[in-house]
């Protein structure tokens, strides 16, 4: 089998120093590779809070009223999202579980370089064996909020170029935001032919409702070529 | 404004014409429950390479148990009137089956530039060239007028991801029937690869 490689003693990834004792110990048994995927499932459960990190980073740095530089020091910078005691107590459960099922499979003896394991491997179960942490979910929906709030954010620098992509696109924008309210719910399954606020023609054969409406556009003065084909969605 | 890397899909929910209720095998209550009825949409906008005329983008839904794009009848006749289509000759007459209706179909070609409409901004991935089935028989309906498909079309060369996320656990708001990823926990994106 594998020759041993290295006497050092495991770092154990960040823990409380009164819970780390027996982590350690168990972290001690493992061969390298096991300790490998046992330190990435520990990374792995912290991503959401690292991209949160990041989140508040970024709308620091944009400018955005409520985040403070203290996203800098890497902390969270919403008290009161997850305690460290709460936290620490998730994690620790977690990769107590972890490391006794590595230690379970048997795949080497410390110092060892083991059996090569995933860190996903099906036999080490899910990431939060009591199902997802709390204090994480409630973190992964701050990454959310922060999410929308950042997709939402224009970009002061930038031209508002709607036009250049379609002349058009101010009245497209507003029959979203009339499907999205429900208000064009008597068309749904339907094209709507849309120009100035009104429905010149509507109906699922595109074709023919075009025609129509560019007749009766051009009956009132209006050029086929503000008229709007707008498929409403629908069952 | 240039086009970005990646763009968020939507996950419409739809009225079913006759909604599936169910009951789960050990529920003693018998309370039925309902399977929501969702697509994966997003707005296509059809690209002019001859005129430099644009079309408004339209809804159109992501399906990638069609094999490639497809394009009801009366659909692709307007915009091949519009100058949007090339069309592909096929050597030997080709059939499709579609919602219990048989079709001839043609070939065509549309360059088709995918948005992401945001409050106060646009995002778009590159335009990008979809062959597609042109349905012959104006009975044939599917899920949407536009359906891209699996192959030879906006998919390719692009990531398409699924996240999971906590489903939000408030009541889906009646004006958000087009967008409702965040109640049933996920959301889509497409992404240049």
């Amino acid at each position: 089998m594998s020759e041993p490689v290295t006497t050092e003693s495991p770092e154990l990834p960040g823990f409380d120093c009164n819970a780390s004792a027996e982590l350690q110990e168990l972290l001690n048994q493992l061969p390298l590779r096991a300790i490998a995927a046992f330190k990435l499932r520990c990374e792995k459960r912290r991503e959401p809070l690292q991209r949160l990190k990041q989140l508040q980073l970024e709308m620091f740095a944009v400018g955005v009223t409520g985040y403070n530089s203290s996203a800098m020091n890497g902390k969270p910078a919403t008290p009161g999202l997850l305690t460290v005691a709460d936290r620490a107590r998730d994690e620790e459960i977690a990769a107590s579980s972890d490391l006794k099922n590595l230690l379970n499979l048997k795949l080497g003896k410390s110092g060892e370089l083991g059996e090569p394991i995933r860190w996903n491997d099906p036999r080490l179960g899910s990431l939060w064996p009591d199902g997802t942490s709390e204090c994480y979910a409630k973190v992964e929906r701050a990454r959310q909020e922060l999410e929308d709030k950042l997709k939402q954010l224009s970009n002061p620098n930038e031209p508002n170029e709607d036009a250049e992509l379609h002349p058009q696109i101010g009245e497209w924008r507003k029959l979203e935001e009339m499907f999205t309210e429900g208000k064009l719910n008597e068309y749904r399954g339907e094209f709507i032919i849309w120009a100035n606020g009104e429905v010149f023609g509507h109906g699922r054969k595109l074709l023919s409702v075009r025609l129509q409406a560019e007749k009766m556009a051009e009956a009132r003065g209006i050029s086929p070529d503000q008229l709007i084909n707008y498929f409403v969605s629908g069952e | 404004m240039p086009p970005v890397s990646r763009i968020r899909l939507l996950i419409e929910e739809r009225n079913a014409a006759v909604p599936c209720r169910y009951q789960e095998a050990n529920d003693t209550t018998g309370n039925a429950r309902l399977f929501p009825l969702l697509r994966l949409v997003t707005q296509a906008q059809f690209v002019s390479q001859t005129h430099g005329k644009n079309s408004v983008p339209l809804r159109a839904l992501l399906d990638t148990g069609a094999w490639i794009t497809a394009i009801e009848t009366q659909t692709w006749q307007e915009y091949d009137r519009e100058g949007f289509i090339e069309h592909h000759p096929l050597m030997n007459p080709q059939f499709a089956f579609i919602g219990g209706n048989s079709t001839m179909y043609r070939l065509g070609r549309v360059w088709l530039r995918l948005f992401d409409l945001l409050p106060g901004q646009i995002n778009w991935l590159p335009t990008v060239p979809v062959i597609c089935q042109l349905l012959e028989n104006k009975e044939c309906r599917l899920s949407a007028p536009i359906l891209l498909g699996l192959h030879l079309g906006v998919l390719e060369g692009r990531r398409l991801t699924r996240e999971p996320i906590p489903p939000l656990t408030t009541p889906i708001p009646l004006n958000r029937s087009s967008d409702v990823g965040a109640w049933y926990g996920q959301e889509w994106y497409l992404e240049s690869a």
